[in-house]
């Protein structure tokens, strides 16, 4: 299990990717709640309106990818693993 | 993909919370609803985009910001508080942020452009500004409202321009000049958009706020319009499919 805590800057972004880092699955855990322009996509769909404590997971080889345009930091957890939950 | 409460799977022109905006013209043309066929014509006059439209002004903001301290603005950018002595939110998180993935700009030329200065003529609009916008993997424009002030309007080419700042009588239109790929988006107003093909229009009041980004692997072409509503822009409005 790896697990991240990233802070996502205005303008920071994450590729879209399906690198899993050799695990099957990809949790997000949310900080803080959705704010406009916070920019999240999973295989092609957007997600948003979240609030702090959600979580979403997606799996192998499903993409993700993500983009901060608010103008306020974006804070969540990421965890690669191979669970259920 | 497992779905959570609260959170919405939004689709194309997801509608995420109610309009902030009811008090304004509150005009939207939504992508898609008028589209310009034929875009093996018009894509390679991308290959003599120049990148000649400059922004000092981000530079300058970029100036004040850091005069004025910068952790103070960070501190008050991350608090959500919009203050008034900077031009804009925009430029004050640009700035405090020291953002540089912007997205670069050139004008459009009837000679190198010929396809794109037609579209540009077919929709109509006064004594058009008429830009080229490459959004290149990685870069955005932080949310923001449109002023439709004096670069919104520049054009070096004009020894002057026949509109002041903040018309209202002025419009923008976008075109979208390739197809999407995954991790492109745009907002605006509520809605968020992440499809759409080469050849879709959209528009909106300036007063909404918006913002754009390419999260993906491959670049982002947009025609971009501005200029007087006409009456050939009402005509426009109310085209579907445009063949070039």
């Amino acid at each position: 299990m790896i697990i991240n805590l990233i802070e996502q800057l205005p303008a920071q972004y994450e590729s879209v990717s399906n690198e899993y880092k050799g695990y099957k699955k990809r949790t997000i855990l949310f900080l803080d709640n959705w704010v406009d322009a916070q920019f999240l996509e999973i295989n092609g769909k957007i997600i948003n309106g979240w609030k702090r404590g959600d979580k979403i997971t997606s799996s192998y080889p499903e993409t993700f990818g993500s983009f901060n345009c608010s103008l306020i930091p974006r804070n969540f957890i990421t965890i690669y693993h191979n669970s259920n939950f | 993909m497992v779905k959570v409460p609260g959170v919405v799977v939004g689709a194309k022109g997801t509608l995420l919370r109610p309009s902030l905006n009811k008090k304004y013209k509150t005009f939207n043309l939504p992508l898609g609803k008028i589209k310009f066929k034929g875009k093996e014509k018009w894509l390679p006059e991308l290959n003599n985009f120049i990148a000649d439209y400059k922004r000092p002004y981000i530079k300058d903001h970029g100036k004040y910001v850091e005069n004025k301290k910068l952790s103070k603005y960070q501190s008050k950018i991350k608090k959500n508080i919009f203050f008034k002595k900077v031009a804009s939110p925009l430029a004050a998180a640009n700035a405090a942020y020291k953002v540089k993935n912007l997205s670069i700009r050139g004008f459009v030329y009837e000679d190198k452009h010929p396809i794109l200065y037609k579209m540009s003529q077919i929709i109509g609009l006064a004594d058009p500004q008429m830009i080229i916008m490459l959004y290149k993997p990685g870069s955005c424009a932080l949310i923001h409202t449109d002023t439709h002030g004096g670069w919104d309007i520049y054009d070096p080419r004009k020894k002057k321009n026949n509109y002041k700042s903040r018309n209202r009588n002025l419009q923008r239109v976008m075109v979208q000049l390739d197809d999407h790929a995954p991790g492109m988006f745009m907002q605006w107003d509520n809605q968020v958009w992440n499809k759409w093909s080469a050849g879709d229009v959209n528009a909106f009041d300036e007063r909404y706020w918006h913002s754009a980004a390419n999260a993906s692997t491959s670049n982002r072409w947009v025609l971009r319009v501005t200029g007087g509503i006409t009456e050939k822009f009402k005509k426009f409005l109310k085209m579907t499919e445009i063949s070039l």
